[in-house]
């Protein structure tokens, strides 16, 4: 009896394991960004720490998505040091006027619409409400690729459990509708997906 | 130690225990739902930079001002720049990628090439006489047709007139002015009298009237009832062909109550009313409201020399609020049901409707981005959507293409040889107009027998070609029974 309790609660422990530690390194693949990038650098050379200052709204309030090589090519003409990152980004994107690939961490499904506007103007949310302290990182973090669904891990969150999430943790649907619920604006399915 | 076959069934049963307390089963079922929206088969907007241009919708002659969202340089989603877009507007976009787009050339229904298409046409520009034939002058496609018609011998140039244009065939005739430059001033009319025209189906573009309405008081006077008709203030409903006779009618009330001056028609009103199956009661009522609330304008929805006769009665001819003529309209051209039924060949700009052709025409070069219907004679693939520049006949400014076209697309500019000249901006103004009715105008031939299989059937087909296009694609891909649930 002991003995098949022993077997059984290893059984238990190695699928513990398994699930808790193995399943999220097994789930996640690591991709290297394809520069290196410096948020703190750039802030404090450009004298401004505010995201809007290259993640810009338009004035419809529409999102412009990442900068283009072209605002990097205001400064980047020329390599700014001797790195190869910065060798890459002159030589293989400014000159050749080819938008950096980005592997973008919060990137929704093509189903999702979601206003930067409203939730920064309107809400007054700050962008570390969702984005956490990306912008004073002195370095990318891993990129890290569901091998299943093709997302980042940061939709998801870093935790595999979802469980005591900080709040700027995790990108779900469950995560904007918590959010929601929080702040008293209920919204309908076709608020999102358009 | 050995494991015993009992020590293998524990360890199972510990396993498949434990499991439901990971998150393995729950994570790899959201990522599995997930997973499948992202098959490879289900197309995905493409990845890009995201940015917004202006353009202008080519679909219909009102060409709305649009805002376009591209990303990574593909149209992902549509809204107008001025107001709300049509139904079809906001996804036209999407018309670019249907199953029925037409990127090769046919020949009756056939694969064929451009070349063998151009020495089709340039046998039958040879042989003559042939025809170009524009469904949207004024462009600057219709000068390069027009040029080519001109220094090709036997060739001729002519247009498709919208159903607006027609119904206006009988006052331009009254004032002496090419109908290409009368309109209706609906944006200072207080009061239209509707006789069958569907002014909020599509009557002159989709937005225009809709716009105005309901500030714009609408009376419908109609045979069947319409959706104009059910949001119209008031509705009168009147016999089958009888537009005409409420028109005596209620010209004989604004001279009987001296509302207006002008000769007399020669139907009573008694007989006339009658005829019409509206009481005099009710004629002399709406003859009265028609006057008070001037700028009142009527509009028919065919040429009905009575209506133009009526409207110069009631002073809307050359007057704020009604029927004005405009500088700067498209030169006057020829109507392509006025062409002679000798035709060698006509070749059909994709703005022609897919029901349009000229009548007895040996062979047809039509161009069209998409498949939608007769496909006798020669098929030429046009660009699609956002793929071409778009003028605007009315300002004379154009939109530039936002989209690449597919290869073995050309447009008919490019089959004639031609190049599109700079766009010009149109400096339009008001002419003045003005309109003495010496007799009363002879009717219409009478049309009651074929009303309804005419005109308002092919009111939308006409209005909007590439949503009649879209219709029949619709239509072709529905299953047998036209889609309908079988009982």
């Amino acid at each position: 009896m002991m003995r098949g309790l022993c077997f059984f609660l290893i059984g238990v422990a190695a699928i513990q394991v398994a699930g808790w530690v193995g399943l999220p390194k097994a789930l996640y693949v690591t991709k290297a960004q394809p520069l290196e990038y410096r948020h703190k650098t750039h802030a404090e050379k450009s004298g401004s720490a505010e995201c809007d200052g290259c993640h810009t709204l338009g004035a419809d309030g529409v999102f412009a998505g990442l900068p283009k090589t072209e605002s990097c090519a205001a400064c980047h003409t020329e390599p700014q040091g001797k790195s190869a990152a910065e060798a890459t980004l002159v030589n293989s994107y400014v000159k050749t006027e080819k938008e950096t690939p980005w592997l973008v961490y919060a990137r929704q499904p093509a189903n999702v619409r979601f206003s930067h506007a409203i939730h920064t103007k309107r809400a007054k949310l700050t962008c570390e409400r969702c984005h956490g302290k990306h912008g004073e990182s002195d370095s990318l973090r891993p990129y890290q690729e569901n091998r299943i669904s093709g997302y980042s891990r940061d939709i998801w969150g870093r935790s595999i459990s979802r469980w005591k999430r900080v709040a700027n943790e995790g990108m779900k649907m469950d995560d904007c509708e918590g959010c929601h619920k929080e702040q008293g604006f209920d919204t309908g399915c076709l608020s999102c997906h358009r | 130690m050995k494991p015993t076959r009992r020590d293998v069934l524990a360890l199972g049963g510990g396993a498949v225990a434990s499991v439901f307390f990971t998150p393995v089963p729950w994570k790899l079922l959201d990522d599995a739902s997930i997973w499948t929206q992202n098959w490879p088969w289900i197309p995905q907007p493409v990845k890009g930079p995201v940015e917004w241009k202006e353009s202008a919708c080519a679909l219909c002659p009102a060409v709305c001002a649009l805002r376009v969202k591209m990303a990574g340089g593909y149209a992902v989603g549509l809204s107008g720049k001025d107001g709300a877009l049509c139904a079809l507007g906001y996804g036209a976009h999407q018309m670019n990628w249907h199953p029925q787009r037409l990127t090769v050339v046919l020949h009756n229904g056939q694969p064929s090439t451009w070349e063998a298409a151009e020495a089709a046409f340039q046998k039958a520009c040879a042989d003559g006489p042939v025809a170009i034939i524009d469904g949207r002058p004024g462009r600057g496609s219709s000068q390069v047709y027009r040029k080519f018609a001109e220094k090709t011998p036997g060739a001729l140039y002519a247009v498709v007139r919208t159903p607006e244009e027609e119904a206006l065939r009988p006052l331009a005739a009254l004032v002496g002015v090419p109908v290409e430059q009368l309109g209706y001033d609906l944006e200072n009319t207080k009061l239209v009298l509707s006789i069958s025209a569907p002014l909020l189906e599509g009557w002159d573009g989709p937005q225009r009237v809709q716009r105005l309405w309901p500030a714009m008081q609408i009376i419908q006077a109609e045979t069947e009832l319409s959706r104009t008709g059910i949001c119209a203030s008031r509705r009168v409903q009147i016999k089958p062909g009888s537009e005409a006779m409420l028109a005596i009618a209620l010209a004989h009330v604004l001279l009987d109550e001296k509302l207006a001056t002008g000769p007399r028609p020669a139907t009573s009103l008694a007989e006339a009313a009658t005829l019409a199956g509206v009481e005099i009661e009710e004629v002399k009522g709406l003859a009265r409201t028609l006057a008070a609330e001037r700028p009142s304008v009527v509009i028919s929805a065919r040429p009905e020399p009575a209506v133009a006769a009526l409207n110069v009665l009631l002073g809307a001819v050359g007057a704020k609020g009604g029927i004005v003529a405009q500088s700067g309209a498209p030169e006057a051209a020829k109507s392509m049901d006025e062409l002679p039924g000798t035709l060698r060949a006509a070749l059909l700009d994709s703005t022609v409707p897919w029901d349009r052709k000229p009548a007895g025409v040996q062979e047809v070069f039509r161009f069209a981005a998409w498949r939608g219907g007769d496909e006798q004679g020669w098929l030429l693939p046009a660009p699609g959507f956002l793929e071409e520049a778009t003028d605007n006949p009315g300002t004379g400014s154009r939109a530039e293409a936002l989209l690449k076209p597919p290869a073995g697309v050309k447009t008919a500019v490019a089959f004639l040889g031609g190049e599109l000249p700079a766009a010009k901006l149109v400096e339009s103004a008001i002419v003045p107009l003005t309109c003495k009715l010496a007799a009363w105008p002879a009717s219409a031939p009478d049309w009651q027998n074929n009303w309804s299989s005419g005109w308002t059937a092919a009111w939308t087909p006409a209005v909007l070609a590439p949503l009649a296009t879209k219709l029949n694609q619709e239509s072709k891909l529905m299953p047998a029974g036209g889609g309908r649930r079988q009982a």
